[in-house]
């Protein structure tokens, strides 16, 4: 494996996936246990906006994402408390109205989309150094604000009705771990793309929260299993000479179902044998 | 030294035009232990959360020591009837409580916090479960827990809903016990339905079902019980006989 090092293109892939990776531990936990899963789905999606956005400019689409994506999860966040709607309806909502901006922004823009796929499926090995730049310093926000307001997003996450009665503005909270998933949504774009975004926000801390009961490990924990999964589906795909975004989903969604597995026959096994019959 | 905590005036709540609450007036006292008893959906529920700002009057005003009730947050401790968290969530008991003691962003815990937090723990008979994983425990278990999280924020007003809803008799006589002894330090509204421990360790009572009908001492509290919950009640102390109310016809 290490022979590859020396292409440039694989250096960015590796580099791609360990930025991926901090952003899917740190903010995949908060989505996991906070169960947002679909919320951050809906925020992905929509973020297809962004791309169109981007091309119809003439801007760099992952930049005109940014802007596009943040609003799309204040959007989703506020909509179902102000408007009373369920969380569900609104996801339904802003995901759909999402994509159906960037398939017009997309048909507006002059001449073909160039690496249209690419946005919506990702291309880890295709990641551009300015990209790799943009993923670091949105990795360095999540970071930073992550470690400043540990406290205040574990307390919205697990009790949001106490966190504003011991005095926590739980709401706004809730709305900034919002714009968190909408800027790992940014970072892990070029790695699985739109569609397939959630997949990570997901599965590297579902499998993690199998072996820890502390978020902080679990964070940890996820971010690791993010880089050793996304760095092997990434050979794996480079092998094969499969999508690399596909191929990065399908090994966590293996791993997860084995993991899964291999808890239950902890758990059974542990089970003291009853009387039969 | 009788500080006015809570100050309700003329208060109406409506949920979507239904009122909840109506014309509210209502006043806690420094050390003041009072029950709040009422049928299902007679507001009591929302009473406490006017009280911490959770729900919004359409008309009236609320004081909470002196100021607004988002503003008076720092001194009032809550346990929620059924705190809305998700039971799966990865999260140490110890770090449960040490939450109450939050003061605002940046400012650390301590070790008097932890003291307090363990303090608290050590209060409701979950000290030795510190270290587990709130999944672990059973209902009744975790409502000793946000109780000890209430608790650890050393508030002078405590609200509690329903706390021993899920509990079983014995740490519900042992929490009964604490209340009593924490009203030295603190007053305590209570939203209940055991009639039993009005009797025994609350003094006042406030019966509400939508209007509040009665707010005095509990003695006098018994026909105003049955005209709210239109139904014959049973007021008896257990374990205290020299406030054994007699049976009402």
């Amino acid at each position: 494996m290490f022979e590859l090092l020396q292409y440039e293109f694989m250096r960015n892939g590796l580099l791609a996936a360990v930025l991926v990776s901090i952003a899917c531990g740190i903010v995949g936990s908060f989505v996991v246990v906070k169960r947002i899963v679909f919320i951050s789905g809906g925020i992905s999606h929509a973020a297809f906006g962004g791309i169109g956005l981007g091309y119809w400019l003439g801007i760099e689409p992952l930049l005109a994402v940014i802007p596009f994506s943040l609003l799309a999860a204040v959007g989703i966040g506020l909509f179902g408390r102000e408007m009373k709607v369920s969380d569900d309806t609104a996801i339904g909502v802003l995901w759909t109205m999402g994509m159906a901006l960037g398939i017009l922004f997309v048909q507006l823009s002059p001449g073909y989309a160039p690496d249209l796929m690419s946005y919506l499926f990702g291309n880890i090995l295709t990641v551009p150094a300015g990209d790799l730049l943009v993923m670091l310093a949105l990795d360095g926000i999540i970071l930073i604000l992550v470690l400043a307001l540990y406290r205040e997003f574990a307390a919205v996450s697990f009790d949001e009705e106490f966190a504003t009665v011991i005095g926590m503005p739980a709401r706004a909270l809730s709305l900034l771990l919002l714009c968190l998933v909408a800027l790992s949504v940014v970072v892990l774009i070029r790695a699985v793309g739109i569609i397939l975004v959630v997949a990570l926000l997901t599965m590297p801390a579902a499998i993690g929260r199998q072996y820890t009961h502390d978020l902080k490990r679990l964070m940890l924990l996820a971010s690791l299993i993010g880089i050793a999964l996304t760095t092997a589906g990434l050979w794996l795909s480079y092998v094969l000479d499969l999508a690399s975004g596909a191929t990065i989903i399908l090994l966590l969604g293996i791993v997860f179902f084995l993991s899964s597995g291999l808890q239950r026959y902890r758990a059974s096994s542990r089970r003291v044998p009853g009387p039969t019959r | 030294m009788s500080a006015e905590l809570v100050r309700l005036r003329d208060v109406w709540v409506h949920y979507d035009q239904v009122p909840v609450l109506e014309s509210i007036d209502l006043v806690v006292e420094e050390n003041d232990f009072l029950a709040v008893i009422g049928p299902n959906g007679g507001g009591k529920t929302t009473l406490l959360k006017l009280i911490l700002g959770l729900v919004q009057p359409t008309r009236g005003e609320i004081l909470v020591c002196g100021r607004s009730p988002e503003e008076g947050r720092c001194s009032v401790g809550y346990l929620a009837q059924q705190s809305p968290f998700d039971a799966q969530f990865p999260i140490h008991v110890f770090d449960v409580v040490l939450m109450g003691r939050y003061r605002g962003l940046f400012r650390r815990y301590k070790k008097e916090d932890r003291r307090a937090a363990e303090e608290a723990l050590e209060r409701v008979g979950m000290l030795p479960f510190a270290k587990r994983q709130i999944s672990e425990l059973s209902g009744g278990q975790q409502q000793r827990v946000f109780l000890a999280r209430a608790l650890a924020r050393q508030t002078r007003l405590l609200l509690l809903d329903e706390p021993t809803a899920s509990v079983d008799p014995k740490t519900q006589q042992s929490l009964y016990e604490l209340l009593s002894r924490l009203r030295e330090q603190m007053a305590i509204v209570m939203v209940t339905h055991d009639t039993g421990v009005i009797a025994a360790y609350v003094e006042t009572v406030a019966c509400l079902n939508g209007k509040l009908f009665y707010h005095g001492s509990s003695e006098g509290s018994l026909e105003k019980l049955e005209d709210v919950y239109q139904c014959p009640v049973e007021l008896i102390a257990h374990g205290h006989p020299h406030r054994v109310f007699r049976e009402h016809e």
